[in-house]
């Protein structure tokens, strides 16, 4: 079925624990992950950038 | 001396204008075609639609910034194309409608050497019927939207807080949508500002889209890196949806809006109704209505463009099963094939197809998202497109760089709700955006580069990148360190 009952979503979906629910705002847990966070989408992004061609373009 | 017309002035156009400024002499003319005055960083409209910013915060004068440039600016609207000039003029050229107070509806002709269609999206809410601002739904598409939609937020938490439940729907407005992202943002924003405002236990929130599963983002969905295991987005997204009491309608496809009613079909077949106080439904998206005529005047709009309105580029558009689909369908460089002179960037170049398996309903209804083409990928082509054309004007005999999104990754941070201690963001990234499972067998994604997390650092991230980019947009000193 596509469509669910508010029931059928809690049963079926992985809920946080109350550690995991403090770590999101816990302030130096999550200033290390802004350092974490940046450096991963850094590498992404760098990765991501336009390269140039081989020299006989098509 | 050569001449660039670049039509449009969002994310794509006004990236690949400013570095076509920056990169060529004085002696060459960038010109930039937008019908609107105002740049606008659309990401943040999520903000403004949820009456956490205004639309002053999210915009600012184009024509200024173009001054100071030395880029010359028309407010106008591209209407036709002719890439082989006509009888009267041998030179290519665009003939555009003016949008200025002063001038609106008069028509002139800008003469091109190259040109960079950077369009993107026109919003079709007459897919379904009564979906729109202008009818029984509100939108966030354009900062305008946004701020009519805070002000409808704003009046049902006004009946919350005199008593009266809420119904609240968000999502798709029709089974071919893209921009779920979007949706998703806003569904968490809308959560986070009722409890904000003590009326959460007034509230129903209903999040209805055309995805076949929450998290697959007209991307196919996405397995993420958390915490030493691989979690399909799907997993990840309900989660945040039933942690938030938020449920949800999937693989959707809204067939009629009456007011405070919508009528929906879904992937089984069945149909359903929501009834609600607000909806805040994005509506698909069509290219812009531009009609290219050859040297006799011949309507060749089909030969540049799909019927979707999309530019057709170096793409591989034959027909093909999503099993036979690759990463090398996808374009490298953005050049039309017909005209080496012409290129296309950010949304309005035509996909060669969906990124997300192609689903429909048993009588046919398409209901599948059509593929997302975001803000990094956007800046992104606009760079190479830019770099391309820069090269070809100093000599080169074809483009130069290529960005395909087979190659190329995308972030995302999703927003669930603006405060500096308390708000929190998913923060995604996937690379590839187009799996390539000759290279990332199984998922094809490399797992190093996608993953997923939420938390108040992921909020500090997409409020930073709101300044960067407005910053890098006014191209103030150093804009161009700033990547896309
Ligand atoms: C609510 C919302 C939230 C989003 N959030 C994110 C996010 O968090 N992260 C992300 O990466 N992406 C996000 N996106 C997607 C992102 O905004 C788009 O990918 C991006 O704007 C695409 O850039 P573009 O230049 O192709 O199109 P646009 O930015 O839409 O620019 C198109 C330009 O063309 C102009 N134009 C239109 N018709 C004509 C014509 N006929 N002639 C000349 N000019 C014309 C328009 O006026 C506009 O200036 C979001 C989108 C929405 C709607």
């Amino acid at each position: 079925m596509s469509s669910k009952t508010p029931t059928d979503h809690a049963r079926g979906s992985m809920t946080p624990s109350p550690r995991a629910l403090f770590a999101r705002t816990f302030l130096p847990f999550q200033l290390w992950h802004f350092v974490w966070i940046n450096w991963r989408m850094i590498r992404m992004i760098a990765l991501s950038h336009p390269r140039r061609r081989a020299p006989s373009p098509r | 001396m050569a001449k660039i017309v670049v039509l449009g002035a969002g994310i794509a156009g006004h990236t690949a204008a400013l570095i076509l400024r920056r990169r060529l002499a004085k002696e060459h003319r960038v010109t930039v075609v937008s019908p609107n005055r105002l740049w606008n960083w659309i990401p943040s409209n999520i903000w403004v639609g949820v009456g956490e910013m205004t639309p002053e915060e999210v915009t600012f004068e184009l024509a200024p910034v173009y001054k100071r440039l030395g880029i010359e600016f028309r407010r106008a609207k591209a209407v036709e194309l002719h890439p082989e000039g006509s009888a009267a003029s041998p030179k290519p050229f665009v003939v555009v409608e003016s949008t200025a107070e002063e001038s609106r509806g008069e028509r002139t002709e800008e003469v091109y050497d190259y040109l960079i269609n950077a369009t993107g999206p026109s919003l079709n809410f007459g897919a379904t019927p009564g979906l729109g601002p202008d009818a029984n739904t509100v939108s966030v598409c354009t900062f305008s939207h946004a701020a009519h939609a805070a002000k409808a937020l704003a009046a049902a938490i006004a009946r919350m807080r005199e008593g009266k439940p809420q119904t609240l729907l968000v999502g798709t407005g029709h089974g071919g949508c893209t921009c779920e992202g979007a949706a998703f943002e806003y569904v968490f924003n809308l959560e986070f500002e009722l409890r904000r405002a003590g009326v959460r236990d007034k509230a129903r929130v209903i999040f209805l889209t055309n995805e076949a599963e929450i998290g697959d983002f007209g991307v196919d969905g996405m397995r993420v890196q958390w915490r030493g295991y691989s979690v399909p987005s799907k997993v990840f997204a309900e989660s945040l949806f039933s942690e938030r009491g938020v449920e949800w309608i999937t693989g959707a496809h809204v067939e009629a809006v009456e007011p405070g009613r919508a009528r929906y079909m879904t992937l089984d077949g069945a149909k359903g109704e929501v009834a609600f106080d607000f909806a805040m439904l994005l509506p698909p998206f069509l290219g812009a209505d531009i009609r290219a005529f050859d040297r006799a005047g011949a309507d060749i709009t089909s030969e540049l463009f799909l019927p979707n309105r999309f530019m057709k580029v170096d793409a591989d558009y034959s027909p093909k099963p999503y099993e036979q689909w690759k990463a090398s369908d996808w374009p490298r460089t953005y050049q039309t094939p017909k005209y080496p002179n012409i290129f296309a960037a950010g949304i309005a170049f035509a996909p060669p197809h969906p990124i997300s398996k192609p689903r429909q309903a048993p009588d046919g209804t398409k209901i599948s998202p059509a593929p997302p083409r975001t803000g990094m990928p956007s800046g992104i082509i606009a760079r190479a497109v830019a770099q391309s054309v820069a090269d070809m004007i100093e000599g080169a005999p074809g483009p130069t760089h290529e960005a395909s999104l087979a190659e190329m990754g995308a972030a995302c941070v999703a927003s669930a709700g603006k405060s500096f201690w308390r708000g929190t963001a998913a923060s995604m990234t996937m690379y590839p955006v187009v799996p390539d499972y000759d290279k990332f067998p199984g998922e094809g994604r490399d797992p190093d580069y996608t993953f997923g997390e939420i938390g108040t650092a992921g909020h500090w991230i997409k409020h930073i990148l709101h300044f960067m980019f407005l910053y890098k947009a006014k191209a103030l000193p150093g804009w161009w360190l700033i990547p896309e």
